[in-house]
């Protein structure tokens, strides 16, 4: 940085004070700055080393190892555990699960969330009710949708579910729905999909800044109210809109562990498995840490993978909106 | 949420504004009652005495009204669980406070000098903070089992709560609101003299209040709802948190479904209020953070 003649030449005027604190009023104002600026960041960093760099580089490493919790690191296997990977067939169910888990809830978000910020606009009469309703499943823990979908779900007449539906003469006996294959992932789909209320709450700040010219002018040109939804709100908010998908899509491989760990526990027969509770199933219950890590990194791949080919297609055309 | 804004519906005097609502009305009813009906359902068996039984056609108007589920379940007097939930909600309170105090003044320090200080490397450690966003939870856990276990940290507080103090989001909101701030007032008490830290505590921290109160509370819910690392983490049960207490027993009954109901309640119902009472705040936290970033 400074080289020690300009660091003499912007000498601070300032030379009564004594001690530590001379010395470093003697650093150059850019020294001084960095310095601080480097004193500011460093518990951030310390942590970011402690809780995330190290154990990054390490899972990484792990990937590459036949560890387990008694044998650590283990030994080298070099690609051996990715050659596993890609044959191991309850892997590839994983994948499948969690990304068709993500193309019904994101999706699915996008159209409640919209849908109700709109609505509530309109100060309805009970919206600070359905607002409530809307924001009560993203308020407590994902563990707690497994709990009530299960409940709601049992395959006896404690399930509301089947209760109703045999009630209702709809079906003759009760439906299994957690401990069927076909079924399981539909039912921890339906327990993942009522979580919108937090998009709703950003959607609806976005559409509170909206300028009323544009909307007032598109009323006064005969626009009716299909076409100003379609044709103004919508592409208005589309920075939004990216930004709620985005997220999600960066979340998608949290989605289900909690859901997954409580209703079906990834069965029956890993049909509703997905990575994270196999990465957790590895690791924990066959004390698999090697392969687990090179799960977990696998998983990682596929989002990037997913982020690069849908990166453009979800930009678009966002010159026009800045 | 202004007043003046440009309604879509017509007027609730005519026909087709009254049609309108009606319409309106029933898809959001049907919303509501797939999106919170299950938990109305919930605290609804809480209420009804520890033997509830189901029956078809369900019945779910108790024929009294009772707390005993929640008392029950407070001090661990059911056959679903003999530990105090009491236990557990202190443990969340400690792990939520806990990461909620640490990520507030590691992320207002960090957020302060990306804001304002200029220093070499300044931009490439930010984005790299940032950049962490992508990393899931699911990449970590194996190896900072393994690290915490080096440590002795596997099966403490501490080691609960440290998993949780690392936040892209924090320092990156930190640093956006910082940056919508005046900085006249700061640079005229560096000037007089002010040390570097002596401005950031007694100029920028007061004026960031809004932003404390934002980034607070969503690390409390956040951190409160956290099921992963508790799991991993905490080895005794004198150490789970409530999402971790739920889990396991839930797992140990299909029948008890009345304490279950009211330790759910007792989980989730102080995060609906702090949610519901701060939405505000919290949506404020989304908007500034990722819309304008």
């Amino acid at each position: 940085m400074a080289s020690e003649s300009e660091e003499q030449s912007i000498e601070l005027p300032d030379e009564g004070s004594t001690g530590t604190r001379s010395l470093f009023d003697n650093l150059s104002l850019q020294r001084q700055e960095s310095i601080e600026g480097w004193l500011f960041v460093a518990p951030k960093l310390a942590i970011g080393l402690f809780v995330l760099g190290f154990p990054l580089v390490f899972g990484i490493y792990l990937s590459f190892t036949s560890s387990s919790l008694l044998n650590l690191p283990g030994e080298f296997v070099g690609l051996e555990n990715y050659r596993w990977l890609i044959n191991y067939g309850v892997w590839w169910t994983a994948v499948r699960n969690v990304l068709l888990i993500g193309a019904v809830k994101i999706p699915t978000n996008i159209i409640f969330s919209f849908t109700a910020a709109l609505l509530l606009r309109e100060k309805l009469r009970g919206s600070t009710l359905y607002r409530i309703a809307f924001i009560i499943p993203v308020a407590g823990p994902p563990v707690i949708w497994g709990i009530i979908w299960r409940l709601m779900l049992f395959p006896n007449e404690g399930g509301i579910v089947n209760s109703m539906l045999l009630a209702l003469g709809v079906i003759g006996e009760y439906i299994p729905f957690l401990s069927s294959q076909s079924l399981a992932i539909p039912s921890v789909i339906m327990s993942v999909i009522w979580s919108f209320g937090l998009s709703m709450l950003i959607y609806m700040a976005a559409l509170s800044g909206l300028p009323s010219s544009v909307m007032e002018s598109a009323a006064m040109d005969g626009a009716n109210k299909y076409q100003r939804i379609r044709y103004i709100i919508w592409p208005l908010m589309k920075p939004t809109t990216l930004f709620l998908v985005v997220i999600q899509l960066v979340m998608v491989t949290r989605l289900g562990f909690a859901t997954v760990f409580v209703m079906t526990q990834g069965g029956p027969l890993n049909a509703s498995m997905v990575p994270s509770y196999l990465v957790y199933e590895l690791a924990f219950t066959y004390n698999e840490f090697g392969r687990a890590s090179t799960v977990a990194i696998g998983m990682f791949l596929v989002t990037a993978i997913l982020a690069l080919v849908l990166y453009k297609p979800l930009q678009g055309n966002t010159e026009y909106y800045q | 949420m202004s007043s003046e804004h440009e309604r879509l519906f017509e007027s609730a005097d005519t026909l087709q504004g009254r049609l309108e609502r009606l319409g309106a009305h029933a898809y959001l009813s049907i919303l509501a009652l797939l999106t919170a009906g299950p938990y109305v359902m919930m605290i609804l068996i809480s209420l009804m005495g520890e033997g509830w039984q189901p029956v078809t056609p369900p019945k779910l108007i108790p024929d009294t009204w009772s707390f005993v589920n929640y008392t029950n379940v407070w001090v661990g007097n059911t056959a679903l669980l003999d530990e105090p939930f009491v236990g557990f909600f202190v443990n969340s309170i400690i792990y939520a406070g806990g990461a909620t105090l640490i990520i507030l003044a590691i992320d207002t320090l960090a957020g302060y000098a990306f804001a304002r200080l200029e220093f070499r490397g300044r931009d490439i450690t930010f984005l790299a903070i940032v950049s962490t966003l992508m990393i899931t939870p699911m990449i970590l856990f194996i190896p900072v089992y393994t690290w915490f276990n080096q440590f002795g940290l596997v099966n403490t507080r501490l080691g609960i709560i440290l998993p949780h103090t690392y936040s892209a989001f924090g320092v990156f909101l930190m640093r956006q609101f910082i940056k919508t701030l005046p900085s006249d007032l700061e640079d005229a008490a560096l000037i007089d003299g002010c040390s570097r830290f002596g401005v950031f505590w007694r100029i920028v921290v007061p004026m960031l209040k809004p932003a404390l109160v934002t980034l607070g509370i969503i690390t409390f819910i956040t951190v409160w709802n956290s099921f992963l690392w508790p799991l991993i983490l905490a080895r005794d049960s004198a150490l789970f948190n409530l999402p971790v207490a739920l889990g396991f027993f839930q797992g140990q009954t299909s029948t008890l479904w009345a304490p279950l109901m009211a330790a759910t309640a007792i989980t989730l119902v102080p995060m609906v209020i702090l949610f519901v009472s701060m939405q505000q705040y919290y949506v404020r936290g989304f908007v500034v953070g990722g819309l304008k970033g």
